[in-house]
């Protein structure tokens, strides 16, 4: 029958009519439960839900509050006590499995907690396939067919659980976390919780429970508790059983003195009765002991030979002459338990794996006699004693280290010190220093008391360590000897570099150089030395003045092996100690050893540090001889061996520092060097392209199609700018014919492509654009390139050092080859890749009335304004102040616009490149004209200054000092 | 500029850092060079200077992160302040 009555309002009969035929059908099609016994039982169980559901019936509630006192808490009893108000709901209890992975060894019954021994021996496979057969899908709604189908099939799996009286947790999502079924041969108790979350699916579950009772009492009683509810039978404990119970609280801690019997032998706690969690408590510790006689009698046969057999193992082992500890504790646990490095077996030796080998057999025997003693308590041979004689075996070949743990816990504590030591000593110098001058201060002034208390004072903040005791106090605890306090030093002496890696980490990232770095390592030396001082029986005044004779020292020691850089530049310069700087040498060498940008770096960090330690040996050389200066004149100074690992510690950290210093600089470059090979393959592409050109202007100028090519060689000549005939060794135009000028022109190409093509194989080239290769060999060519090396074009320079037009213009053309052309192909540079314009549409004539107007005129300042506003003048004086976040920025020595306007008068024969994007780049030699403020190359002199202008006019875009486009 | 967001160095001028602009008239995002006023429509482009320009775009701004993040150049930044 249909129920109908939630509808009762719906007025529409239509609407009506249609749920009433939804609701049919979905009566139709409701599955039938899955179950193979009581069909009918079923369908009554499940009318029996729908009735209990109708009622409001309140749930039963949950158990009193916890007893205080302790987390592990006896189970409380159920009934009257524990009903609670209504409504409330059930708590969510934990609930774990035992012998299933994952889950840890304890379960919580009700508000009650078992304690729940490990069984490491028995994988409970059956219960892990239960477990999969019957867990539904998460967050699944189930119809309440579905639900009964999910207790049948608990049911069935009851039934099928193996008669062997083992002991099996069923865990069922319904049942979850309470239930739990007990052998079957005994009382089945199923103890079901709300765990449907309400009032109604208590009910529901309870009504079920309730069914399934009714229909198998064949096969034994099925006891349904449900928690809070007055049972029928409330079975009492036996003076045994209570005993035993009694004992199991003992065990856990969860005895307390108000429990116990009354004279007529009831629990004083009297309405304790015996739930059947209880009583299982009791069973469950019966079925363990059961178990632990069914498992040793199952594996007596084998332990009886075991004395025997490590005997056997031992004795082996000792007739291979291996010596005890060829393998340390630790690397034989990790392998045995599986943590060790792959091949770490694989790499030991034939000695050490025969130690191995018999150690993992003793351990596994001893590992099995470890789990049952702690599982089933000692029975028959598995008992502490074999035990103890395997521990003693393994030992005697393999000796067993407790204190691995606090060898490595000292270690990370040393890092730790060393970091921290560091800051404390850091503050106790300020702390110390400000105190020691205060005090110095008031005695000036007369108050010699309140000025002596303070320098006291001053004495006791430079020589305390907070760290040092700290040290001492881990030394103690962690059990370290002295042999292993001197293995672990290294720990403290990293502790120590962290500070300073992270500082140079930092300033690497703002571009500040070595200066901070420099200043703590110097402030380190001040502060360590002035307490090194005092502990040796120096007065404040003599530790104070030796820590700071040491700390210049050292401070000087970083400003001669570059340890100033980036905004201190200009100090270095003016010192003129730039270049003298270790790092300056280093680089110096480090390109001559190798072309690779990251090699070259990586092998410089190595020679600057390298290059650094004499300084440091002198230094460290020089604290004896000013301790006897100084405060003790028998002092002794730094052993060879102290020395050695000085400096070896020294040389790491420098490296290390500076290379963590310079690494965002480096970045940025490998990310440029990336962009520069792409140029260079392009202008290798160029090259191919100017080649081309050149012959077709060869051809136009074979066959006369060049105008004005004959009869105006000696005006050519005469308007041949001087530096480039003195470029081509005086000769005279006169001496060109025609016909000796095209055999000229051909082999003079012949040699500019070879040169070209020499370029292009050179390694690590950073090309600049413009022309590579006209051939210096006959002296002809004024734009003759210089092979620097570095793969790069330096800016060709005749005998008297002067600008060298190579711009490829016609007038260039012809003034090189004694012609004179109007518009013979221009092989003009194109650095973006764009074909040159052809000569037909760039008429030389206005090119040179252009570049006449360019030359006459002087720059125009104003008619260029950017986007944000700036104007020339104040874009170009931005070249007045350094930028030492930046990779490069010239900045002049002098007035940036005047500066500028002086180059301009001599930009004619400036080398001018064309970049592509409308403006003309003049750079134009300067000599000194600034200095490189940026941090690549800081402090370099820079002799050139170049110039962009809107092309074919003097219309500035910029102006900056520069290096002449080479490489660097 | 402030607060700019580079993509690496000018291959043209060798010392104005390439930044990423947005024009205030257009909202198009554009590279360009701090120092020579060169100007390249994408990143690209700009780090091998091919189909570069100069004052073709008007009055701009530095590209805020998102639009960077939007036009898909946010791997270029090598550098931000």
């Amino acid at each position: 029958m249909i129920d109908m009555s939630r509808y009762a309002g719906v007025q529409n009969p239509q609407l009506y009519q249609e749920i009433l035929d939804k609701e049919r059908k979905r009566q139709q099609n409701a599955r039938p439960p899955d179950n193979q016994k009581g069909t009918s039982e079923l369908i009554r169980a499940a009318k029996k839900l729908r009735e209990y559901a109708a009622k409001s019936v309140s749930p039963p509630s949950a158990y009193k509050a916890e007893r205080p006192g302790s987390s592990v808490k006896a189970p409380e009893p159920s009934g009257k006590s524990a009903q609670n108000d209504a409504g409330a709901s059930k708590k969510k209890q934990t609930f774990q499995l035992p012998g299933v992975k994952g889950y840890e060894d304890t379960f919580v019954y009700d508000k009650g907690t078992y304690r729940m021994v490990k069984m490491p021996i028995y994988e409970d496979e059956y219960l892990k396939k239960v477990k999969e057969q019957s867990q539904p899908k998460a967050q699944e709604e189930l119809t309440e067919e579905e639900i009964v189908e999910q207790i049948m099939r608990a049911y069935q799996n009851m039934q099928n659980a193996p008669s062997t009286n083992q002991y099996t947790f069923y865990h069922n999502w319904l049942f979850d976390p309470e239930s739990f079924l007990t052998d079957r041969k005994e009382d089945v108790v199923v103890t079901l919780d709300g765990n449907l979350g309400d009032a109604q699916g208590n009910d529901f579950l309870r009504a079920v429970s309730e069914g399934i009772g009714k229909w198998d009492e064949e096969k034994g009683k099925i006891r349904f508790v449900y928690s809070g509810e007055p049972r029928e039978e409330q079975p009492k404990l036996t003076e045994e059983e209570l005993a035993e119970y009694r004992k199991l609280l003992e065990e856990t801690g969860d005895w307390r003195p108000d429990l116990g019997y009354n004279e007529d032998g009831s629990y004083k706690y009297g309405e304790w009765d015996l739930d059947p969690a209880n009583k299982l408590l009791i069973q469950r510790n019966k079925e363990i002991a059961a178990k632990g006689e069914r498992t040793y009698q199952a594996v007596k046969g084998q332990v009886v030979y075991w004395p025997e057999q490590i005997r056997e193992i031992v004795s082996s082992y000792n007739q291979k002459g291996t010596a005890r500890d060829c393998i340390d504790y630790e690397t034989a646990t990790n392998i045995y338990y599986g943590y060790a490095d792959p091949g770490t077996y694989e790499s030991l030796t034939d000695d050490q794996k025969a130690a191995y080998d018999a150690w993992a057999q003793l351990t596994d025997m001893r590992d099995y006699v470890d789990s049952y003693i702690r599982y089933y308590g000692e029975h028959g041979m598995l008992n502490n004693e074999l035990l103890s004689y395997l521990n003693r075996q393994m030992h005697g070949i393999i000796k067993y280290n407790p204190d691995i743990s606090n060898y490595q816990e000292y270690a990370k504590s040393e890092v730790t010190a060393g970091a921290l030591n560091v800051i404390e000593r850091l503050a106790r110098l300020g702390v110390g220093g400000f105190a020691y001058l205060f005090g110095k201060g008031l005695e000036f002034l007369g108050a010699d008391k309140a000025g002596e208390s303070w320098v006291d004072a001053a004495e006791t903040a430079l020589e305390g360590s907070y760290v040092q005791e700290w040290r001492e106090h881990n030394v103690k605890k962690y059990t370290i000897t002295p042999e292993e306090q001197r293995k672990i030093r290294l720990a403290y002496m990293v502790g120590n570099m962290l500070p300073n890696l992270a500082l140079a980490v930092a300033s690497g990232s703002l571009s500040l150089g070595m200066m901070p770095s420099t200043l703590m390592g110097t402030a380190m030396t001040i502060g360590e030395n002035t307490r090194q001082a005092l502990q040796e029986g120096a007065t404040v005044d003599q530790a104070l003045t030796y820590g700071l004779v040491t700390g210049i020292v050292d401070f000087g020691i970083g400003v001669i092996t570059g340890g100033l850089g980036g905004k201190y530049t200009k100090f270095a310069k003016l010192a003129k100690l730039s270049k003298y700087t270790t790092d300056a040498l280093a680089e110096n060498l480090t390109k001559a050893m190798c072309k690779n940008v990251m090699g070259q770096w990586i092998l410089k960090l190595g020679i600057t540090a390298f290059l650094e330690q004499p300084f440091n040996m002198l230094a460290m050389r020089s604290e004896g001889w000013l301790k006897r200066l100084i405060y003790d004149p028998d002092a002794e100074g730094i052993s060879h061996k102290q020395l050695q690992e000085a400096l070896l510690t020294n040389f790491f950290m420098r490296a290390v520092i500076q290379g963590m210093t310079e690494l965002p600089g480096m970045i940025q470059a490998l990310e440029s060097g990336k962009t520069d090979a792409a140029t260079i393959a392009y202008l290798e592409q160029q090259d191919a392209k100017i080649s081309e050109r050149l012959n077709q202007a060869m051809e136009n100028f074979v066959e006369g199609k060049t105008p004005g090519t004959m009869g105006q060689t000696d005006l050519a000549v005469a308007e041949m700018d001087a530096n480039t005939k003195a470029s081509m060794g005086g000769n005279a135009d006169s001496d060109f014919q025609p016909a000796d000028r095209l055999a000229e022109t051909l082999r003079m190409e012949l040699d500019a492509e070879a040169a070209t093509g020499d370029a292009g194989n050179r390694q690590n080239n950073q090309a600049d654009f413009g022309l590579e290769g006209f051939d210096t060999q006959n002296g002809k060519n004024p734009a003759s390139t210089q092979d620097t090396g570095e793969g790069g074009f330096k800016q060709a320079q005749d005998a008297n050092n002067g600008p060298i037009v190579q711009d490829g213009s016609a007038e260039t053309f012809s003034q090189i080859f004694g012609t004179q052309t109007d518009d013979g192909a221009k092989a003009q540079v194109s650095v973006d890749g764009q074909e040159s314009v052809p000569s037909a549409e760039n008429n030389s004539t206005n090119t040179q009335a252009n570049a006449n107007n360019a030359k006459s005129f002087e720059l125009d300042w104003d008619k260029v304004v950017n986007k944000n506003g700036e104007t020339r003048v104040e874009h170009v004086n931005k070249h007045g102040t350094e930028m030492p976040n930046k990779k490069r920025h010239g900045v002049f020595n002098g007035d940036p616009i005047e500066m500028t306007r002086q180059a301009w008068e001599l930009h004619e024969g400036a080398i001018t490149i064309d970049d592509g994007t409308g403006r003309a780049v003049y750079i134009i030699p300067y000599k000194n004209a600034g200095y490189e403020s940026g941090y690549l190359n800081t402090g370099e002199q820079l002799d050139y200054i170049t110039i962009v202008v809107l092309k074919d006019t003097n219309y500035i875009v910029t102006a900056f000092p520069s290096n002449g486009y080479t490489t660097k | 500029m402030n607060n700019n967001s580079y993509i690496g160095e000018c291959v043209i001028c060798r010392q104005g850092r390439l930044e990423i602009l947005k024009e205030k008239e257009t909202g198009k995002l554009f590279i360009y060079c701090e120092e020579c006023e060169a100007e390249w429509e994408t990143p690209q482009d700009a780090l091998i200077n091919q189909n570069g320009s100069c004052f073709k775009y008007g009055l701009a701004e530095s590209a805020p992160l998102k639009d960077i993040k939007k036009a898909g150049w946010f791997s270029y930044i090598t550098e931000r302040p």
